[in-house]
């Protein structure tokens, strides 16, 4: 064998990737030839500083006890999901295998050209000015506007002020859930409210819903831009309204839902374009709570950065999962309440 | 002397039993059956090297405990497409491996857009000593580890799994997919950007 030969199976050799055949004629070769020998000896070396590479990481019974949390979780959701009742469970068995594609077309045909005979034999006067109201046998369709979160459902709070709405103003629509009158009727407003205000005051949340006057002031609230504060008061209060504007954010992220019914995206514009502005003022804060050394503020803000920056990053249109993927995390960093903390805290 | 045998005999079929016992397929088979004792003794067994291999991918502590949680609950959850013929580390290290590319593509995303929005990041990464000074000063585990960072994404896959993790071409091919070509070249070119990049510690060292 020959130097050309024997150098380019040196790593394999080292590696025991070669066969015994390959491996004799390479040790005759490097017991005769020192340049050879001395790049194994090399090789082998690096190989020794390798093997002393010791990581600053360990496994605790704390790592196990997650997994297996999550493992038992996963058992239990498992045969809940068994359970539940599926459409294909007891109507899917009227169909042989070979008939459900079928059936399933059959059913969206079905249910296009009912919609198409209901939108065509509506009265004129309902279809003046509406979007789309809906087959009334199907119920309303459910915005919540801000009347309604007051208790009023004529009156529409709008940049923090209340106003009278008539019905020329703003086309509106009036329908009843049903066979039900009097007290027991209830009756729900669709109106074109811009979605800024929509996706804020009408969204009910766990909570209960977000209330308008602090939506208005969010909105109002200028702060974007604005350099790091240094004094220790005025940090203090830019955090604690930086908190309150982006948790609200979050929950207005959190209760997204599709715009209309049949939408199969979500629209998250409004949301997006105030993450961008957050997210500069988190740099912002982010630096100077550095430069404070305030651990506190810092890892707050480090918790709430990617997440900002994954929502500002969402396309105009988002699926459900993304969304949900990023629900998800805010859920597992427990964000809102985070944030939630450090602005009553600086409220009291 | 029959009874010595038989004795014998009995004694290495216990101790054969036994290690059928805790056998990775044997443990594979009582885990599928719901058996989370099982699954905690893979657990034990492999951990170690997954958080390993994971911390020298992603090069953060604290995702590397993370992901290999993650690790453990997706494998735990796919047990059942393992296949007979395959090794229970060759799979765990495939599932590591796709659990930190898509944290490492998370990441990506999110320090693109700091990058371009916070001019601080490229100010701090000026600012720092030369590389030769850092080199000198930091103990060897450290040297590694920045050097491992500098290496490509396939490069430092490759290079994980068959020095520090010991798999052979054949369980690295099945691990990330590459052809044995590919990852022999790879393989060649990370040694070669390691050697550069640590020569300094290793002229120390000899």
């Amino acid at each position: 064998m020959k130097c050309e030969e024997c150098l380019p199976l040196i790593e394999e050799y080292v590696d025991g990737e070669l066969d015994g055949r390959i491996i004799e004629r390479l040790d005759a070769h490097l017991s005769s030839c020192a340049a050879c020998a001395a790049e194994l000896d090399a090789l082998r070396r690096e190989q020794e500083v390798y093997a002393s590479y010791r990581r600053d990481i360990e496994v605790t019974p704390g790592h196990w006890n997650i997994v297996r949390a999550r493992i038992e979780q996963e058992k239990e959701a498992a045969p809940q999901a068994e359970s539940r009742p599926r459409f294909g469970g007891w109507l899917g068995g009227l169909f042989g295998k070979r008939l459900r594609p079928a059936f399933g077309v059959a059913v969206v045909m079905a249910a296009v050209t009912i919609t198409a005979a209901v939108v065509y034999l509506r009265p004129r006067d309902q279809q003046k000015g509406l979007a789309f109201q809906g087959p009334k046998a199907l119920g309303p369709i459910e915005w919540r506007v801000p009347g309604e979160v007051n208790g009023n459902k004529d009156t529409v709070a709008r940049n923090g002020n209340e106003e009278k709405r008539g019905d020329e103003e703003r086309p509106r629509v009036t329908a009843s859930n049903g066979a039900g009158t009097g007290s027991s009727r209830r009756t729900q407003t669709l109106a074109r409210v811009p979605r800024r205000e929509r996706q804020i005051v009408g969204r009910p949340t766990p909570e209960g819903p977000a209330r308008f006057e602090e939506a208005a002031a969010y909105n109002a609230a200028p702060g974007v831009g604005v350099s790091a504060p240094e004094a220790a008061g005025e940090f203090d209060f830019e955090m604690a309204r930086h908190a309150g504007r982006a948790e609200l954010l979050l929950r207005s992220f959190r209760n997204v839902r599709p715009v209309a019914t049949a939408a199969r995206s979500l629209d998250v514009s409004f949301e997006k374009e105030q993450s961008h502005k957050l997210l500069y003022r988190n740099i912002a804060l982010r630096r100077a709570a550095e430069e404070r050394g305030d651990s506190s503020a810092l890892r707050l803000l480090n918790t709430l950065e990617p997440i900002l920056l994954d929502i500002a990053n969402l396309p105009g249109r988002v699926r459900a999962r993304d969304v949900e993927s990023i629900e998800r995390r805010m859920e597992k960093k427990e964000i809102v309440a985070a944030l939630q903390v450090r602005t009553l805290l600086a409220s009291n | 002397m029959m009874k010595r045998l038989a004795i014998e005999t009995y004694g290495r079929a216990g101790e054969l039993g036994a290690t059928l016992m805790n056998s990775a397929e044997d443990l594979i088979a009582r885990a599928r059956s719901g058996d989370t004792d099982a699954f905690h003794s893979i657990f034990d067994r492999y951990s170690r090297p997954v958080i390993s291999f994971i911390y020298d991918l992603t090069g953060e502590r604290e995702a590397a405990e993370e992901l290999m949680q993650e690790t453990f609950v997706r494998a735990y959850r796919n047990l059942g497409t393992l296949r007979a013929d395959a090794r229970l580390s060759t799979w765990l290290f495939g599932i590591a491996k796709n659990v930190a590319r898509e944290h490492g593509r998370a990441r990506q995303r999110a320090s693109r857009k700091v990058e371009l929005d916070d001019s601080s990041v490229t100010e701090l990464a000026d600012a720092g000593m030369p590389p030769d000074d850092s080199l000198i000063n930091k103990e060897l585990n450290g040297v590694i580890r920045d050097a491992l960072s500098r290496l490509d994404e396939d490069k430092r896959l490759v290079f994980t799994l068959k020095i520090f993790q010991q798999q052979s071409y054949e369980e690295i091919a099945a691990i990330t997919g590459f052809s044995i070509a590919k990852l022999k070249t790879d393989l060649h070119r990370a040694r070669h950007e390691m050697r550069r990049l640590i020569r300094p510690y290793l002229e120390v060292s000899q």
